[in-house]
């Protein structure tokens, strides 16, 4: 027998779900659990209320089981990974009632689904058929029980030692996506099963959680606590957090963690000048780009103590200019989950409100170890957190605009990165564009930037391109358009999209609106595409002409190499001093350019300001017509003197 | 023999050697060159005309290096470490066959480099010191292997911790005895090369065994004599460092005045490996003389007899 869920929909207004706040709260998650230390699980139930916001009927529901990627090696996510856990390693999560609330049990017609591929052994999607449709409009509310073993510290969840990091650990509905929301036709539900190469996907609204856990432990999750209440009986304390517009819940448990809190407070960390300057460059009343105190809390490890500051520069800069630069954090709180040693696996991942860094004991500033990951995970919050596009099928909206913002961010507050291997050595300093340009050329023709995260050549492939590559794309895009373009098309499409879930098609058409260009050629190229980008100095000639005042004509070539075309600048320079700069619309294989004056050409250079940073090959973008001697000769000695002392160590046996 | 002393006395020694560090030297550049030549070539292909050799002449630019691997679909990572390894061993069994010279030269009585003496102690000697060469690989490879078992050890007491300080700390232990260990293996075998040249002796197994019994009979003076030898190289690489400092490594000037004191840091270091043999050969010297002093028979002597008082 089936009940009708009409009534569900005065309790959804109730509950202020419809457009209540900034984002459509599409999930009302009432949830308690419990940490049970000893069997290193939590048992949960959890009262889920969901709105069909689309136009159609929805019959089934679809549901994220995330933990049972760890059940065994047969799931998905294992087989990709080509995992082996041993048995005290495995997790998994046991959906043990689902009914709807005040109504029918669903539990018998719970079946596990597997949208992307053929494996049958994986139970990371699990679909409920309903009684009755959600019409139109209207919502349903449902009670579920579940167990969830945590797995020994694995992508980003689990355990180690006393430390918890919990992660993906209740059942999590998928998205419905209407007709017309990204690249949907018609309602249909996205939820992808958990693999190697994957983040999530999920719909905003409102996650009331209360967690009980032993009484000596230190408790932070996503949200605002809203209270704590300790059972000395039972020697554990009950914590309730709150949080709206968010579209997920994690949150960590461990007696060591040291929890320190600071306060970010915009008066004091940004400038009259600089807020006066953004708002210049973003053509933006300053009351516009102003920012509002957080909460910062720190749960950092012992050891890790002496990093506390450097953990909160990190954050403060992280604040500071994706506040500025896109919009203001609107949340009252962001924590940051320092993992211990052995709970790396925990670290560098994002949560709504809640992320997790990763340091080691000594570790130099100059590597800028924790900085990074912290102002990298922090920026979820925009990229990800607000602006929440799907994960599994355009990770480059969320890791590359990330890497984008973040290294900008990097090279503005710190400088160049020392990347020598020791604290005590001191190795060249590189900016992070460097350091994705090189990261790129590992492998840049492997895939095209865009592809679903599963369907990448390799896992190192889906790094790549989210990633670094991604970052360079937006960084080549920044500088062809512009500093003040680029700013504005990225705090359009923040300011636009956030609360929303945008795909690449809504990126393009904010880039192509606020430009006053059609991106289309860059875009399809560099986004869609896997052709790569060189340009070459062909050749040069000078030929002496003219009888009684001396007179060269010189002749230059450039040659497009790579199959990508981008619009390239040259200048040449002559032995006289002067210099003479040409555009080229980089289509055709080569140009040639004539030039006839009373000095020879000296040298060569297209895009001698280094803009286009997905050339594959600068040293080929130049021509000089002598020697680099002094370069030449100083690697040369150097690499000798290397040799030879490399060569007295290894001698040394004899 | 005191170690102040040996090292004075071995000083002497390679001083008296004249051309022989020279020698090693010339060996040593030829090898290194095998190596850098290909990547000197590879560096003026790639850069010889351009304009980017230029900007990374204050600071090399990593990703000159990420290109040379995408266009070469990292050719570099195949061709190089194997031609590195190949040209290590090479100078390894080089440095076999010099050392037997060298030994020669200074365990002669003259102890004055002549070609003829230098390479004849090469070519006598070198089959007996590459036995030798492959036993001391025996210890060093217990000495490595304790290494990584004490690494294991680490893991197994502090690895499944929430701590990595006691572990790091401890790593910085195993490394310092790691290597403490390793210098100790290469002064044993030192005085083994010592021993199977001076001897004439071609037995290697015996050579070492008695190179460990030398040095443990002697401990204070072979480990002061190989630690103060030990702070001379430290002492040069210090002075390096100090000087090539104030060198302007962008100007040409510059540039030849750091080739030519980095080669001098070379043939010093060159130096510095002679010195060990020099004052190892004095401290070996000075014990065997006074074994064989100890091992003399002691020679009869006539009991004085008393006189006996005239009146009893």
């Amino acid at each position: 027998m089936t009940r009708p869920i009409w009534w569900c929909v005065p309790v959804a207004m109730a509950l202020g779900m419809v457009w209540g706040g900034e984002a459509a709260r599409i999930v009302n998650y009432e949830i308690s659990a419990r940490l049970d230390t000893k069997l290193r699980a939590v048992e949960g139930h959890e009262t889920l209320t969901w709105l069909n916001d689309s136009s159609e009927e929805v019959r089934e529901l679809r549901f994220h089981l995330y933990m049972n990627a760890f059940r065994d090696d047969k799931s998905t996510f294992q087989r990709e990974e080509d995992g082996h856990p041993k048995k005290d390693a495995l997790g998994w999560i046991e959906v043990k009632s689902l009914r709807i609330a005040g109504g029918a049990d669903l539990t018998k017609s719970m079946r596990f689904l597997h949208p992307d591929d053929d494996n049958a052994e994986d139970r990371t999607v699990m679909a409920v058929a309903l009684p009755e449709a959600v019409k139109a409009g209207r919502s349903i509310a449902l009670e579920i029980d579940f167990h969830t073993k945590l797995p020994h510290v694995s992508a980003r969840t689990g355990y180690h030692g006393d430390f918890y990091m919990v992660a993906q650990w209740f059942p999590k509905i998928g998205v419905w996506e209407k007709a017309g929301e990204r690249y949907a036709t018609q309602g249909q539900w996205n939820c992808h099963q958990f693999h190697a190469n994957s983040e999530f996907y999920a719909d905003f609204g409102r996650y009331a959680v209360s967690l009980t856990a032993p009484s000596n432990y230190v408790v932070g999750a996503t949200g605002v606590l809203e209270n704590r209440r300790e059972d000395a009986a039972a020697k554990t304390a009950t914590y309730r957090f709150v949080q709206e517009d968010v579209h997920d819940f994690a949150w960590t448990a461990s007696p060591l963690f040291q929890r320190i809190e600071r306060t970010f407070d915009p008066a004091r960390e940004v400038s009259a000048r600089e807020l006066a300057d953004t708002a210049k460059l973003l053509g933006l009343p300053e009351k516009e780009v102003s920012l509002q105190p957080v909460r910062m809390i720190l749960l950092i490890q012992p050891e890790h103590a002496a990093q506390v500051e450097r953990h909160f520069k990190a954050l403060r800069a992280g604040l500071k200019y994706f506040g500025l630069w896109y919009g203001k954090y609107p949340y009252p709180t962001i924590t940051m989950v320092d993992p211990p040693y052995g709970g790396g696996a925990a670290g560098g991942m994002e949560y709504p409100t809640l992320f997790t860094a990763g340091t080691s004991w000594l570790v130099s500033e100059r590597r800028q170890a924790p900085e990074m990951v912290v102002v990298h995970e922090f920026g979820h919050q925009f990229w990800y957190g607000m602006v929440a596009n799907n994960e599994f099928e355009e990770a480059w909206l969320d890791e590359g605009f990330n890497t984008y913002s973040t290294s900008k961010i990097l090279d503005k507050v710190y400088g160049p990165q020392d990347l020598s291997p020791s604290r005590w050595v001191h190795g060249p300093g590189v900016n992070w564009d460097a350091i994705n340009r090189g990261a790129y050329l590992m492998g840049a023709k492997t895939d095209n930037l865009l592809r679903n995260a599963w369907e990448y050549y390799d896992g190192s492939s889906y790094g790549l391109n989210s990633y670094p590559r991604s970052g360079i794309t937006l960084r080549t895009l920044e500088n062809y358009l512009g500093e003040a373009t680029m700013a504005r098309i990225m705090r359009t499409y923040f300011q636009r999209w956030r609360y929303r879930h945008p795909c690449t098609r809504d990126f393009i058409q904010v880039a192509n609106e606020v430009s006053g260009q059609d991106l289309k050629w860059s875009f399809d190229q560099f986004v869609y595409g896997s052709n790569v980008v060189d340009y070459k100095v062909g050749e040069v000639e000078n030929r002496e002409v003219g009888d009684k005042k001396k007179q060269f004509e010189s002749v230059v070539k450039i040659r497009r190499e790579g199959e990508a075309i981008f619009p390239v600048e040259i200048r040449v320079r002559f032995t006289d001093g002067k210099t003479a700069d040409r555009k080229w619309d980089g289509e055709y294989r080569w140009v040639k350019f004539k030039f006839t004056g009373p000095a020879g050409v000296e040298s060569v250079e297209i895009d001698p300001g280094h803009k286009i940073l997905l050339d594959v090959n600068f040293a080929n973008n130049s021509y000089r017509e002598d020697v680099a001697v002094k370069p030449l000769f100083k690697w040369w000695q150097n690499l000798l003197f290397w040799a030879e002392n490399l060569l007295l160590v290894a001698g040394g046996v004899s | 023999m005191r170690p102040i002393r040996a090292i004075s006395q071995g000083a002497r020694a390679v001083i008296r050697a004249g051309r022989m560090p020279l020698v090693f030297w010339f060996f040593t550049l030829v090898f290194a060159l095998a190596v850098v030549l290909p990547v000197g070539a590879i560096l003026y292909g790639d850069l010889g005309h351009s304009l980017y050799a230029e900007r990374m002449l204050n600071n090399f630019d990593l990703q000159w290096l990420a290109e040379m691997m995408n266009r070469t679909d990292g050719l570099p990572v195949y061709v190089f470490p194997p031609l590195i390894a190949l040209v290590a061993v090479g100078y390894i069994l080089l440095g076999t066959f010099l050392a037997g010279g060298a030994l020669t030269v200074f365990a002669s009585e003259e102890g004055k480099y002549r070609p003829g003496l230098f390479y004849e102690g090469c070519g006598r000697n070198f089959w007996r010191l590459f036995r030798l060469l492959l036993v001391s690989l025996v210890f060093y490879g217990v000495v490595l292997a304790a290494s990584v078992a004490l690494k294991g050890l680490g893991k197994s007491v502090w690895g499944q911790g929430m701590e990595e300080r006691p572990l790091v700390i401890f790593g910085w232990c195993r490394s310092g005895l790691t290597v403490v260990l390793l210098l100790a293996v290469n002064m044993i075998f030192d005085y083994a090369k010592i021993r199977l040249v001076v001897e004439d002796s071609r037995k290697s197994w015996r050579a070492a065994l008695g190179a460990v019994k030398l040095v443990f009979r002697n401990l204070g003076g072979t480990l002061a004599t190989y630690g103060l030898v030990a702070l001379v190289a430290v002492a040069l690489a210090l002075g390096y460092h100090a000087v090539s400092g104030t060198i302007p490594r962008n100007q040409a000037l510059g540039m030849l005045l750091l080739l030519v004191l980095q080669q001098a840091l070379v043939v010093g270091r060159i130096g510095v490996k002679l010195l060990f043999f020099g004052s190892q050969l004095e401290i070996y010297r000075g014990v065997t003389a006074a074994t064989a002093i100890v091992e003399e028979p002691p020679a009869l002597e006539t009991p004085e007899v008393p006189e006996l008082p005239a009146e009893c």
